[in-house]
């Protein structure tokens, strides 16, 4: 209780030893804790908190997937079957002429009709193998 | 001296190292910003909390400081708002009114523990305690600080002619205080 305020004589406060380094001290480095280098907010610390939700989050939502593939595997199964029962019935070539009729603009857009069905004749690809290469990415 | 650094250098530090140039703000103004707050929230630790509200606040909002007005009425009227909230607070909390709170200060051993005044400076301490908040401010400014009724004006957001009268009534309540203890 020695550091007493040497800016006006009759100042009569007193503040515990030390007191005003590390006052100092602490300010400074409360305030350079807030920005980075080139003197810019850290965008990071701000955003920590937002993040680190966003991490749990996402890896909530990767657990239940994983969990639920795991003890409905039959789910998938069924959509597999589902989706390969569907295209079975579908003739290639009435699909894509009904497509050609709902969408004039979709066939100028991509490839003409009739190049599709020479180019699946001559590479002899059937609709199965279609259907198969589908499952696969799913 | 840091004393002696002008504020115009500080903010053209400040402008190309922001660290730097808030150090030498702070080297600059920390002890008169501490005792102007202490000699209003008397007490050691609300002025400790006080300060360092008002530099972190002077930190966040120096970017948008504008030279309309100087430095250091800027930061000086930061810190009153700080330490007025600060009374303010602990008057709900307390539930005391203005002039016992005064009267807390005066006899509470934590006002007495850091007050190294002698028995003359106790007395001035206790009559200015006694003042209506708005004197007991410009008393302090101009007693303490030596600041000019122009700059005051500016920290407090009050005309030169009021504070005037304020100190001018402030001074007459002092002596009459003094004269009768």
């Amino acid at each position: 209780m020695t550091d007493r305020s040497k800016i006006k004589d009759n100042n009569p406060f007193m503040v515990p030893d030390n007191y005003f380094d590390e006052v100092k001290e602490d300010i400074l480095n409360r305030t350079s804790g807030k920005i980075s280098k080139n003197g810019k907010k850290n965008i990071v610390k701000l955003l920590k908190p937002a993040l680190m939700l966003a991490a749990a989050m996402v890896a909530f939502a990767i657990i239940s997937y994983t969990v639920l593939k795991l003890l409905f595997p039959e789910h998938d199964q069924a959509k597999e079957l589902n989706y390969t029962e569907f295209l079975y019935h579908v003739d290639e070539v009435e699909l894509i002429e009904k497509l050609t009729e709902q969408n004039g603009s979709y066939n100028s857009m991509f490839v003409d009709t009739d190049e599709i069905i020479i180019y699946l004749l001559e590479q002899d690809i059937e609709i199965e193998s279609i259907v198969e290469l589908l499952n696969q990415e799913i | 001296m840091k004393e002696d650094i002008t504020d115009h250098h500080i903010l053209e530090e400040y402008k190309t190292n922001r660290e730097n140039g808030f150090s030498l703000l702070f080297e600059k103004y920390h002890k008169k910003i501490y005792f102007h707050i202490r000699r209003i929230v008397i007490l050691h630790h609300d002025a400790d909390d006080v300060m360092q509200n008002t530099f972190i606040k002077v930190w966040n909002n120096l970017d948008g400081f504008r030279k309309e007005s100087s430095l250091y009425t800027w930061i000086y009227r930061i810190a009153t708002n700080e330490a007025i909230s600060m009374v303010k607070r602990r008057k709900n909390e307390s539930g005391l009114s203005l002039d016992n709170m005064s009267e807390y200060f005066m006899i509470s051993k934590e006002g007495d523990k850091w007050f190294d005044g002698d028995e003359a400076e106790r007395k001035l301490r206790n009559a200015i305690l006694k003042l209506p908040d708005k004197q007991k401010l410009v008393f302090n400014l101009k007693y303490y600080d030596d600041m000019k009724y122009e700059d005051m004006s500016r920290v407090l957001n009050t005309s030169v002619g009021a504070l005037k009268a304020s100190y001018h009534h402030a001074v007459k309540k002092i002596e009459d205080y003094l004269n009768s203890n």
